[in-house]
Order: structure tokens, then C-alpha cells, then sequence
């Protein structure tokens, strides 16, 4: 191969790995009897939303080079505490859309408090976010262990309803969310500030970085965004159950490393992530289509993954042998 | 061949030289070691003494000549660290290779335990050799404790220990060991030595040393190296301290960087109120009553050895190490200084001593790196960066110190290391500065880049603000500085002041190595 069109081919590898496996899944997808129609795009990214709120969050805290396992029950907690509020410790004393706006903020308050233990007290955020984790999920059951099926609009609106028939409302906030989330990390001083730490402490601190406060501030991020996606799950199910997101957070990661976030902090996109998402829904949505058995689902799904994880793999080594002659 | 038939040789280097692209290195050195002898080899930074002792060991084989060991050699074609480890080499680096989880006794029979004969490691047999081991060289330490657990200086003895016992070395290579050493363990350590070489037969020991004090009292022989050569070998008990200092320096009076405060800004007119007084400042334990008083305009340096508190008063002065004692006052108000943040609001700024682990964001690009310090200057009051602004000022900055790199937006680990220094400056240059503090800035440089930074420091950050700098090069120190503090065990024992008789580089050398009180 002349050297020209492999360093082409690695820059589109290395730079969009990701974006190169979603149009690879979406060419399959074309010889694919109902994939290619509105209804089902607009399906894929409708059951994609709320996965991806739990990925930005994630992304964020990984970007710092720590980790987050409770969002998933954050996810769960969030909403569920909004809506025994509304309707049963004050009903008909709260404007159930006033439950809307308060779930990003516990979202937000379970994030600050993952933070400042992990932060402040130099305990690791594996172990701090495993214990919330099963705190949060612990409340959920306590709290609506038959579930809640009947539920004010206000609080599913965000979830369920469409612009103009078509766009769901929850696409729309996803990808807001993205966008605002594209500005912070690349044109705002948290983002700098997260870069930097991310990938060498020591010099961040040293440049007048203040470390545990931008920790915090991912932590705090990531139980926002995770709340918003609670809410967006609970409006597309029309329904709140016990073990909402059970589970999730393994998907999350796979979503956040294979979007080319690297675990050890400092390095990762948000078009990576927003295309890591797609591609898990499309996989996700060809299996459907394909009427794969959900038993068997989990191992070629497993099978997939490996197989970027290899791709990802790559870009590392192809990185140094294009650098090399140079 | 050898001058020195009547004593046994235990090894000896022939003409050797080592070339690094643009440098020798170590030029045609040629010296004897005797057995039975404790051989110091002494010389500045940059002399040539590690990459010297890296060749005895087989780490770095040389471009020439070769180096006799018994009646087998290293020469350029077979040396690797395991022949010379065959020839019963042993070199104790400064922070000893240990597997830090692995207990003592793992530690020291690593690939070599004893099994009888269905493979089963003896482990009693080995306890039992740590043990004798532990007691000879006076570690008072658990041989099941973790290496991890051990002081730098308890690794140290055990990595000798190890080397001379269990691997019975005959060409034992020391590297800086009793930097670290206290006191009674310096003593102990001597006896050892002294022991170790009346009774081991066709043993020697090669100490690695820059500290005069240290050479004087352990060794039998010297060999100064400077510049690479190996200039001379004296008998301790015939020569001085001062002597030693004298050759050690020799008559280089830095010809590289020479003369270049003329070009600064020139203090004749100190101003009455100092920008910055401090006064009677200390950390515990690192140094203490350190009184300085610094102006707009002038370059200061400290200079000391490793430990004489030169490095932890920088750092106390940018609030990474809080202060125990005293006040630092600026523009006549007390500040206090407890995160770099605090220092930078200030208008402190520090260049750090280890570029890659403390000032190099890895992975970023040059213009996220210049700026890191100063994005908050081209933010609005919601932290969004005024991109165009921010860009345009990093690109007049490395445009202005000529920073080498195909855009801003090159990722910084594809610069060299002159380069990245530059970019480290930018950064500090961006936070503009009332006090500058520079800790080695031309460590790990280019020798051709390294005239330009200093000449960047002279006449560009000390025309806008008072300039701290820690060189570990003396040649530097009295290139740019107006002023310089000697630090010695923790306390300014000395200032030279530019203009006074005094203020040369072996001056600077001599008071560094506290040679007026050996």
C-alpha cells in the first residue's frame, strides 16, 4: 500500500474509528428489510436517548480519569423521587412540572455527593459510586416496588411526545444536551481544565488548576445528565419500575470507551461518544429486525464489542507506524 | 601498558569513549582501578560520570576502546548488561530496581532461589541467609516485610547487601548511595567498606559522586571528570578539598553563556521598597530562616546541592509547600501562599523542575499548553473562551520565542524537549508575572537552545519582573544572575553579588560543596 493512502486510512481510523463502524453497521442495515424508514430511525434514536444521557455523564468523569457507578441508579432515583413527591407525599399541592425541573437537580446533588466523598475524602470513586449504587437502588425498590404506571403528562411529556408528529422531544434534548456539552468541553474553561488534569495532575495543579473542584464539577455533571435520562426513560415507558436501568451501566461504559474515551483520563470526543451511542442502538435495533433471540442477544453483542475493542486496539499501533518513517 | 604494575588490577578502561549525537560524552578516559581500593569519581553535572559507570555496567556500550575486567573485556561489539553482570559487575543505582510488593527475602533471591532436588524453593536456606545478611550490613528490618515499605536508604544497603553477597560481585559500582544516608549510617557504611575491601579478595568499590565532602571521606583514590575527560586521579590523603574543587571546575569560566547580564536590564538604580520581602521564612525539616529581598529587574539564583533546601524554598515560595516559619510580603502587604493557585492570583509563577511529570499536559495541543495558566483572561463571565482572542496571543507568543512546531494545534508530545521548554515558558509568560520562578529551565534542553532561554530570561522576564532561578550549572548561574544564594544543609550560608571579586563560577562551586569548612 502506498504510503499516502495509509496514512489517509489511519487518519480516518484513528480519528473516527467509530464513525467508519456506523456507517459499516448501517450498509448492513440497508440490506435489511425495515431498516430504512423513518419510523425506525426515529425509533433507534428514541430508545438511544436516555442510554446516551448515562454515556455524556460518564464521559465526563472518565475525562478526570475516575469512574462512576451508580449512574445507573442515579438514573432510577431521580425520577422516582420526583414522582412520590408529586404524587404521593404532596399530591395536588406541586405543579407536576415543577417535578420536571427538580430531577436533573437530585441527579445533580447525587453526583456532588459522589464527588466530595471521592474527592475530599481520598477514598477511590470505584468504591465510593459502588456503595451509592446500591443505596440508590435500594430506595428506588423501597420506594415504588410495584412500580408507578399512571403518571401526570407534564412529567412524561419530556419522554414521550413529538414535535410536529415526528421528532421525539427526548431526541431533541439529547442532543442539546450533546451540544451544550460539545461547547463545555471545547470552549469553555471547565473543559481546559478537565483536559488538562486528565492527563497529568501534577501540572495542572501546579498551573493553577483547581483539581478537586473540577472533580467535583464532572461528578456533579454526570448525575445531572443521568437524571435528565432517567426522565426521558420514564416518559418513553409511560412508567417508572423498581429496576429501571438495572444493569445499564455495564452498556454505559461500553458506549463511553468504545466512543474512544480512554480510562485513564485526558483523551475523548463527544462526536465519539454520540456516535459510540448509535452504533450500540443500531446493533441493538438490527438484532430486532433480524429477530435474533433475546437469550442469544447478550453473546453477540459481547462478540461485537471485542471486535472494536480489537479495531480500537489498532489505532494505537497504527499510530506508531505511521509515525515512525516519519 | 599500565603504570601501575606493582598494584593488582581489578578493572581498568583503555581509551574509552561514548558519542551522543553533538556530544562526547566521555572522551578517551583511560583509568586503573586497584583491587582492594574504594575509587571515587567526581565531577560536575554533565561531566561524564554516569554515562562512564553506565558503560562499566553494560548498560551503554561504548563507541570506542574497551574496558578490562579480570583477563575478559567490554568492548564495543559484546557489551550488554549481562556479560558484565557475568564478569562480576554490580552497579547500586540511586533508586534501587526492587518488585516493591515482593517481601525482603523475594527481593534478594529473585531468579536465583535455592531448590532442592524436586524444584521446591528452600525457603528456610534463604531465610536464613537474609537473616545473616540483614545483620551484617545493620538493617534493622522484617526480611517478610515488602520492599514498598522500605526507606530509599534501607534499599540501598540491601541492594549492596544482595550485590556482594548473594551475587558476590567483585566490581561493585556505587551511584550517589550516601546522598541519602544519615549520619551513623554514613559511619557504618564506611567501616563496611573499608572491611569489605581488606577482606574480600579482589574486590573494588567505584563511588559516583558530585559532593567533594563525601569523596574525601570515603575514598582511597579519585578521578576527577570534566567535560568528559578524566582529567585527574589524586590520593586523598595527599590532596584538599580544595584542590579537588580546583580541578573539579578547572579554568572554564563558563565560555558558553558568558556575559549575558550586560544585555538585561540593570539594576544600578535598586529601588528603596523592594517588590517582594521576605523574611525569616522556613519549612521544617527542608530549610529554615531564609531572608531575600527581591526587585523588578533582577535575576537571583540559588544554588546548593541535592537536600540543601534550594528547592523547597522555590517551592514554598509558590505555595506548594506550606511554610512553617516566617512571612513573605509583597508590595508591603503580607500574602499567604497555601495552592498555586493563590501564587498565580499573586502575580508568582513557577517553571517546575521535571517538565514532563509537572508541567506538560500530554496529549493536548501546543496552544492548549501555552494557555493552560491564562484561559481565565480570555474568558467571559460564563467561562466561555474567546477562542479568536486566545489563539491570536498564543500564536504571537510562540511566535516571539520561536517555538518549533508545525501549528498550535500540534499535539505537544511532538515537540523536542527545547521546544516544550519553550512552550512551558509561554505559559508562565502569559500569566504576566510580577515574580518569575524558575526551577532548572534548561534541563533536559538542546545545548543549542539553551543560550536562548537564558538570554529570554535576562532581558525579557526580568524587564518585567523579579526573576528566581535554580540552575544546577554554575556556569549559568553566573551568566545571568545579579545575585546568588547558596544554600547549604538547609540554610543561605553565602551571597555572591555580581561585580565582587568572588563572583565566579569556583566560587560558586566551592561555597555549593562547603569546601571553606572541610
Amino acid at each position: 500500500m502506498s504510503r499516502k493512502l495509509y496514512v489517509l486510512l489511519f487518519l480516518v481510523l484513528e480519528r473516527h474509528l467509530i464513525w467508519a463502524l456506523l456507517l459499516l453497521l448501517v450498509i448492513i442495515g440497508l440490506f435489511v428489510p425495515g431498516f430504512l424508514s423513518v419510523r425506525n430511525f426515529v425509533n433507534v434514536m428514541w430508545a438511544a436517548a436516555p442510554l446516551g444521557c448515562m454515556v455524556l455523564g460518564l464521559f465526563f468523569v472518565m475525562l478526570t480519569g475516575g469512574l462512576d457507578l451508580s449512574l445507573e441508579s442515579t438514573f432510577a432515583l431521580a425520577p422516582t423521587l420526583a414522582i412520590v413527591w408529586v404524587l404521593d407525599w404532596m399530591p395536588d399541592q406541586v405543579w407536576p412540572g415543577f417535578a420536571v425541573m427538580v430531577v436533573p437537580l437530585i441527579g445533580l446533588l447525587v453526583g456532588l455527593i459522589n464527588g466530595l466523598f471521592s474527592v475530599r475524602l481520598g477514598v477511590n470513586a470505584f468504591l465510593v459510586t459502588l456503595a451509592t449504587l446500591l443505596i440508590m437502588r435500594g430506595l428506588v425498590i423501597y420506594l415504588i416496588p410495584e412500580g408507578v404506571y399512571y403518571m401526570p403528562d407534564e412529567i412524561v411529556f419530556l419522554g414521550s411526545e413529538r414535535v410536529f408528529g415526528v421528532v421525539p422531544v427526548s431526541v431533541i434534548v439529547w442532543v442539546a444536551l450533546y451540544a451544550v456539552a460539545y461547547v463545555v468541553v471545547n470552549h469553555h474553561k471547565l473543559g481546559k481544565d478537565i483536559f488538562a488534569l486528565g492527563n497529568n495532575e501534577e501540572a495542572a495543579y501546579i498551573a493553577g488548576v483547581n483539581i478537586s473542584r473540577t472533580k467535583i464539577a464532572c461528578f456533579a455533571i454526570a448525575g445531572f445528565v443521568a437524571g435528565v435520562g432517567g426522565l426521558l426513560e420514564v416518559g418513553r415507558l409511560q412508567s417508572a419500575v423498581a429496576d429501571m436501568g438495572e444493569g445499564d451501566i455495564l452498556m454505559v461504559f461500553a458506549g463511553t470507551i468504545l466512543g474512544g474515551t480512554a480510562l485513564t483520563g485526558g483523551v475523548g470526543r463527544i462526536g465519539g461518544i454520540f456516535a459510540a451511542v448509535l452504533v450500540i442502538a443500531i446493533i441493538e435495533n438490527l438484532m430486532n429486525l433480524f429477530g435474533v433471540e433475546p437469550s442469544i442477544r447478550q453473546i453477540v453483542f459481547g462478540f461485537i464489542l471485542m471486535g472494536a475493542i480489537y479495531l480500537a486496539s489498532l489505532q494505537g499501533k497504527l499510530r506508531i507506524r505511521v509515525e515512525e518513517p516519519a | 601498558m599500565n603504570p601501575e604494575v606493582e598494584f593488582p588490577t581489578s578493572y581498568a578502561l583503555e581509551r574509552v569513549t561514548r558519542l551522543f549525537p553533538g556530544v562526547r560524552a566521555v572522551d578517551t578516559v583511560s583509568m586503573a582501578v586497584r583491587s582492594g581500593e574504594i575509587h571515587g569519581v567526581i565531577g560536575r553535572n554533565g561531566a561524564g560520570k554516569s554515562v562512564l559507570v553506565s558503560m562499566i555496567a553494560g548498560l551503554i556500550p561504548p563507541t570506542a576502546g574497551r574496558i578490562l575486567i579480570g583477563d575478559r573485556a567490554i568492548t564495543p561489539v559484546n557489551a550488554s548488561p549481562a556479560y558484565a553482570h557475568d564478569l562480576g559487575v554490580s552497579l547500586i543505582p540511586q533508586e534501587p530496581k526492587f518488585a516493591p510488593n515482593l517481601s525482603v527475602i523475594d527481593n534478594v533471591f529473585m531468579g536465583r532461589q535455592p531448590t532442592d532436588r524436586l524444584g521446591m524453593v528452600q525457603r528456610r536456606r534463604m531465610a536464613e541467609a537474609v537473616d545473616a545478611l540483614l545483620a551484617e550490613f545493620q538493617l534493622k528490618i522484617d526480611p517478610r516485610s515488602r520492599v514498598r515499605d522500605l526507606s530509599v536508604e534501607n534499599q540501598q544497603l540491601l541492594a549492596f547487601g544482595k550485590a556482594l553477597r548473594i551475587e558476590r560481585a567483585r566490581v561493585v559500582l556505587l551511584d550517589e548511595i550516601t546522598a541519602s544516608l544519615t549520619r551513623e549510617r554514613r559511619q557504618m557504611l564506611l567501616e563496611l567498606l573499608k572491611r569489605f575491601a581488606r577482606e574480600i579478595d579482589g574486590i573494588s568499590f567505584t563511588l559516583i559522586s558530585h559532593r567533594i565532602a563525601e569523596v574525601m571521606e570515603f575514598c582511597d583514590r579519585v578521578t576527577v571528570m570534566r567535560d568528559g575527560q578524566a582529567v585527574a586521579t589524586l590520593n586523598t590523603t595527599e590532596s584538599s578539598a580544595e584542590e579537588l574543587a580546583a580541578w573539579i571546575v578547572g579554568d572554564s569560566e563558563g565560555v558558553t553563556v558568558q556575559a549575558m547580564a550586560a544585555e538585561g536590564p540593570s539594576l544600578a538604580k535598586r529601588p528603596a521598597e523592594p517588590l517582594v520581602k521576605v523574611a525569616g521564612l522556613g519549612v521544617e525539616g527542608a530549610f529554615s530562616g531564609l531572608d531575600i529581598d527581591l526587585c523588578v529587574g533582577e535575576v537571583v539564583g540559588f544554588a546548593g546541592l541535592e537536600g540543601s533546601g534550594k528547592d523547597a524554598a522555590l517551592e514554598t515560595l509558590f505555595g506548594l509547600q506550606p511554610a512553617t516559619a516566617g512571612t513573605i510580603a509583597m508590595d508591603g502587604r503580607e500574602i499567604r501562599l497555601a495552592t498555586p493557585r493563590q501564587a498565580l492570583d499573586c502575580g508568582i509563577a513557577l517553571l517546575p523542575k521535571h517538565r514532563e511529570a509537572e508541567a506538560v499536559v500530554q496529549n493536548r495541543s501546543v496552544e492548549e499548553n501555552t494557555l493552560l495558566s491564562s484561559y481565565h483572561r480570555f474568558a467571559n463571565s460564563l467561562g466561555l473562551i474567546d477562542g479568536r482572542r486566545a489563539s491570536a496571543a498564543a500564536a504571537d507568543a510562540t511566535r516571539a520565542l520561536k517555538v518549533k512546531t508545525p501549528s498550535l494545534g500540534t499535539m505537544i508530545d511532538h515537540l523536542s524537549g527545547g521546544n516544550k521548554q519553550k512552550v512551558m515558558v509561554n505559559r508562565l509568560a502569559m500569566t504576566t508575572p510580577k515574580v518569575v520562578l524558575l526551577n532548572e529551565p534548561t534541563r533536559g534542553v538542546d545545548l543549542s537552545v539553551k543560550p536562548d532561554l537564558l538570554r529570554v530570561v535576562r532581558t525579557q522576564m526580568a524587564a518585567e519582573a523579579a526573576v528566581v532561578m535554580i540552575s544546577e550549572s554554575e556556569d549559568e548561574l553566573i551568566a545571568i544572575c545579579d545575585r546568588i544564594f547558596i544554600f547549604f544543609k538547609g540554610r543561605v550560608v553565602r551571597v555572591l553579588e555580581r561585580g565582587a571579586p568572588d563572583f565566579t563560577v569556583g566560587d560558586v562551586f566551592r561555597e555549593i560543596q562547603g569546601v571553606s569548612s572541610l
